[in-house]
């Protein structure tokens, strides 16, 4: 496995979603290593360490942006400067960001779900269904109309996608699962805009 | 805690390093990086430092190096220009009319040279340093003289039971040696638990001479440095968190400031191992990396240290 070029994930959820887009893509497994850095805080904690890996040549950081988008791509930018990064754009970019330095590993950044409005996985993988879907806009009012929330607001889409999720072919499916059940489309154009990314960070051959 | 003697480092102009930086510095400083990026460069640059430049130290460094007195086709140019030529960044030609100098030091207060003025502002200090083939045997008597029957001496028992627990007792001897370099030199003997019959430490084994001579130069450099070429050579890995520790606990009890190489990964894990003990926060490992001509260091302390380890991070 690379140790060269490294995607950071917050979660297990977003490695095998990944794996499964990838695959979907035919973008080959062992060209770069996710890695599984059990959620944004100690992502935040660590990354300075991780861009001094000894080997590293290509650094990818994938990260939900929950509440705020631009209250995560400051933090990110913040440590990267730390870092001794010192052209980051005052932006994400909205096809994914990547950051060259001489001397420095690449660095790219995805903020979930599509690096223009804040949100998480689960709002990206409402990206990849067709928008005549029906029974998404029935979990989508099934959600708005429950009796009792005991959720917040920014888990909206989260508790919509395991709505949807529940009431497949094979209900209760993992998100890599459904991809390849075409429960998400994997050619929608959000996946195609993240494998891009990925594609161009890692300088992968783009297919 | 005692303040450091380097809380940081800069070289300027000396061999491989046009400026190098460091803007902090531990206790127990752990260097390492690839072949030929100046690990040992740096250690020299540490001894001569060390030792205000000092000419015995300053001719010890050529020597090993081969660049003393080297041949050249004007048989005008001082011998001395012509050898100490090699220490400057990118070998130029030295003269009166070319003033080039070196600096090593801290940040705040270095050390500079040029072969007109010698060192200026620097202050020798205690210093050992052990290269990859250890202390000569003159020097071992010499050490071992400056600490016998003194509470020091209890330091090598510590080292060498850190191998052998079964050590009862350490002392030089006269070697029977009728030539060669132990010749009318008196070398380390140990003595066994149960037993009654002294033995050559160098004949129990090379970790066990690799861990005395820490012992033993540790002993003798309080308030000093020492610096110590590829540490891990001769030490079995099981061995090396327990004699990390060991140097710890000495370089702060005695206000020592250690530099150490390495090419060893088992040794980095050593070090982090110790390093992650409560009391032993206190060390750093730099790693130097070459770009082009330029050498940029990169420093894990005790946090960055921990997270490399629990997220099996390469460092060297």
């Amino acid at each position: 496995m690379s140790t060269k070029n490294v995607l950071l994930v917050e979660g297990k959820n977003d490695e095998h979603l990944l794996y499964a887009l990838l695959e979907h893509h035919a973008v080959p497994k062992n060209s770069f290593r996710i890695k599984d850095k059990q959620g944004w805080e100690k992502l935040r904690r660590e990354l300075d360490v991780e861009i001094d890996a000894s080997d590293l040549e290509c650094l990818g950081i994938l990260v939900d942006t929950d509440a705020s988008l631009n209250g995560r791509w400051q933090a990110l930018c913040d440590i990267l400067q730390k870092c001794g990064y010192t052209s980051i754009p005052s932006q994400p970019n909205a096809l994914g960001t990547i950051i060259e330095q001489s001397g420095k590993p690449r660095i790219g950044v995805w903020l979930m779900p599509n690096n223009k409005k804040s949100g998480m996985l689960e709002d990206f993988l409402q990206m990849l269904i067709p928008s005549e879907n029906v029974l998404w806009a029935y979990a989508q009012r099934c959600v708005e109309e429950l009796p009792e929330r005991l959720f917040s607001s920014t888990h909206n889409s989260k508790a919509t996608t395991y709505t949807y999720l529940a009431w497949q072919e094979q209900p209760g499916q993992l998100f890599s699962v459904a991809v390849k059940a075409n429960s998400f489309d994997a050619n929608a154009q959000p996946a195609q805009e993240l494998i891009s990314w990925i594609q161009r960070l890692f300088l992968l051959p783009l297919l | 805690m005692s303040q450091l003697l380097l809380p940081s480092l800069e070289i300027k102009g000396f061999r491989g390093f046009q400026h190098l930086r460091i803007e902090n510095l531990q206790r127990v400083n752990l260097i390492v990086g690839k072949n030929s990026v100046g690990k040992t460069s740096l250690l020299e640059a540490l001894w001569l430092y060390a030792s205000d430049w000092n000419k015995y130290v300053e001719s010890g460094i050529l020597r090993e190096r081969n660049e003393e007195r080297q041949a050249h086709y004007d048989p005008k140019e001082l011998d001395y220009n012509n050898s100490v030529r090699h220490l400057f960044f990118n070998r130029p030609t030295l003269s009166s009319n070319n003033p080039l100098e070196i600096s090593i030091g801290s940040v705040e207060s270095p050390m500079t040279f040029s072969i007109d003025t010698g060192a200026r502002n620097g202050t020798p200090r205690a210093h050992i340093i052990i290269p990859v083939g250890g202390l000569s045997p003159h020097e071992i008597e010499q050490a071992w003289d400056a600490i016998a029957l003194t509470e020091r001496q209890d330091y090598l028992l510590e080292a060498l039971r850190i191998i052998e627990p079964s050590i009862a007792d350490v002392n030089m001897i006269a070697s029977q040696a009728r030539g060669g370099t132990y010749a009318g030199r008196r070398v380390p003997f140990v003595r066994m638990n149960g037993t009654n019959i002294p033995v050559p430490l160098r004949s129990v084994g090379e970790g066990m001479m690799r861990m005395f001579v820490f012992a033993l130069a540790l002993a003798n450099a309080d308030n000093g440095f020492l610096l110590v070429d590829e540490i891990e050579s001769g030490i079995h890995y099981s061995v090396q968190p327990d004699m990390w520790q060991l140097i710890f606990r000495i370089a702060q009890q005695l206000n020592i400031q250690v530099f150490a190489t390495t090419h060893s990964w088992d040794c980095i894990e050593g070090f982090q191992n110790a390093v992650a003990k409560e009391g032993f926060d206190d060390g750093l490992v730099v790693r130097l990396e070459k770009h082009g001509d330029e050498v940029t260091s990169t420093l894990f302390d005790a946090r960055r240290l921990s997270i490399a380890t629990n997220e099996l991070i390469e460092i060297r």
